[in-house]
């Protein structure tokens, strides 16, 4: 996956979050973005998935001028995972699924349904995919989600901690749907304070604080932190 | 299940030796015959059905006038609020038999609108309106923003939005409050009977007069309206039951 952030600047009521951020990535699989609360991280992944647009600034997935392209094409090719899971409430597991691949990716209902049972199968949650988001765990709900991401096939999936919701037990059942999204080869950008699991799931990792990136690299970096800043983060979430 | 129907039916036999209690002890009992009424149950057919056209009709005005003051609510201009929200006070405030006079005397003759039942309506969908507008902003706000974000982040059109999403949520959790309200204007049409609207307390009330037959003409309000009540409330219920999310 290639990403490119030119010089971005984003304010929220003349508070700003992101200052002058810039960064240009080649070759990374799965991105871990940490660091603490406040940091910027969340508006960041906003960003690169168009759900708002930067103040100032370019940013390019893939090559492709997210703030100019047009908003339906680009969220034909990448998925977002919120914090909750924001599945629709009136439509069962599977429908929630199969809606998005009918009406906006136009595969005909048997195709949709088809893909949509192969994938809960994959994920162990066949058995549930006829009950409504009110009738499943948070957990499952929430992979059920990433699971809705994941059927249209994105070239890159934004997953913005997908777990804050939750508790450690279920948080566990999701963070291992995620890892094998990773053995799928799926590209990922993942906002997370889960700094275990982030040296499992990802190549890389983005360290932000202040609205800036502190540092960033292979995963390798948590173990040998060049900056102070990510040396007390890593010690501190460790703790 | 066997268990709450046999409830069920203890609660009406309560009821029924209520009502046989109520009739054996009545001192004219041997004069009561629903059927005196029989000849005149054209007229009261006919009054029933304009019950039930004042009520839908009313229903039907009273979700515009719902939804301009649903407008001046969120408005972001504090003028329209403050209008909507007077508006509130003053039919939150008043009686509904007051509110139907004072549009017969004080709006309708002076203006020159003559037909008694459309002031009757006319009435009714401007006094449901704070009533409608509540039901409104329960609909709408039943939809998070984040639901919304959603919507965007998977790619839906707008009018995929609210064709799959939207409005089958909104539909939803709208019908059991709406129903209530059609329940309570159905109630309320026998205060039209104040103006000379001739809906089925009206009727019914002049033909027990005419007839001497206060006792079964009185109970044939309950049935009539309770005919229509009912089901209405058994509707919206049965609607909660299918939409519980």
């Amino acid at each position: 996956m290639r990403i490119k952030l030119d010089n971005i600047q984003h304010s929220y009521h003349d508070k700003t979050i992101l200052q002058n951020l810039s960064l240009q990535l080649d070759h990374a699989e799965a991105i871990a973005i940490i660091g603490p609360s406040g940091a910027g991280k969340s508006t960041l992944l906003r960003l690169m998935s168009k759900i708002e647009t930067p103040d100032r600034g370019e940013i390019y997935i893939n090559d492709i001028d997210v703030i100019k392209s047009e908003a339906n094409e680009y969220y034909k090719k990448v998925g977002f995972v919120f914090q909750s899971h924001n599945l629709f409430p009136h439509l069962t597991a599977l429908q929630n699924i199969t809606l998005v691949l009918e009406k906006v990716h136009n595969k005909t209902s048997e195709e949709a349904r088809r893909l949509a049972i192969d994938l809960l199968t994959q994920f162990e949650l066949v058995e549930h995919m006829n009950k409504r988001p009110s009738q499943l765990s948070g957990g499952q709900a929430q992979r059920v989600s990433i699971i809705r991401s994941l059927a249209i096939s994105p070239e890159v999936m934004f997953l913005d901690e997908p777990t804050s919701a939750l508790d450690p037990i279920l948080t566990r059942e999701v963070l291992r749907t995620i890892l094998k999204l990773r053995e799928k080869n799926m590209r990922f950008v993942i906002v997370t304070h889960e700094l275990g699991f982030a040296k499992k799931a990802a190549d890389y990792i983005l360290f932000m604080e202040d609205g800036k990136i502190i540092e960033h690299g292979p995963v390798s970096i948590l173990d040998k932190p060049q900056t102070e800043s990510l040396k007390k983060f890593v010690e501190y979430v460790m703790e | 299940m066997i268990k709450k129907s046999i409830h069920f039916l203890l609660a009406l036999a309560v009821y029924g030796l209520l009502v046989f209690y109520i009739a054996y002890s009545y001192p004219g009992k041997e004069n009561f015959n629903m059927m005196r009424l029989w000849p005149a149950s054209p007229e009261i057919f006919q009054s029933w059905l304009l019950t039930l056209y004042i009520s839908l009709a009313s229903l039907f005005f009273s979700m515009f006038t719902g939804f301009v003051l649903y407008l001046a609510s969120k408005s972001t201009i504090p003028f329209f609020r403050y209008v909507g929200r007077i508006f509130d006070e003053i039919v939150f405030g008043s009686p509904l038999i007051v509110f139907i006079i004072a549009m017969y005397y004080f709006i309708a003759i002076p203006t020159g609108i003559n037909n008694r039942l459309n002031v009757g309506i006319l009435a009714f969908s401007i006094y449901m309106a704070p009533y409608m507008k509540s039901v409104l902003m329960g609909a709408m706000e039943s939809i998070d923003a984040q639901q919304y974000q959603a919507i965007q982040v998977l790619g839906f059109s707008k009018p995929q939005a609210y064709r799959y999403i939207i409005i089958p949520q909104i539909l939803k959790v709208i019908f059991p409050p709406l129903i209530g309200n059609l329940t309570f204007i159905i109630k309320g049409s026998s205060l039209l009977s104040v103006i000379g609207v001739r809906e089925l307390y009206f009727q019914i009330d002049r033909i027990q007069a005419n007839l001497l037959l206060y006792v079964e003409g009185y109970l044939l309000m309950f049935i009539t309206y309770l005919l229509m009540t009912i089901p209405l409330v058994a509707l919206s219920k049965l609607i909660e039951k299918r939409v519980a999310v």
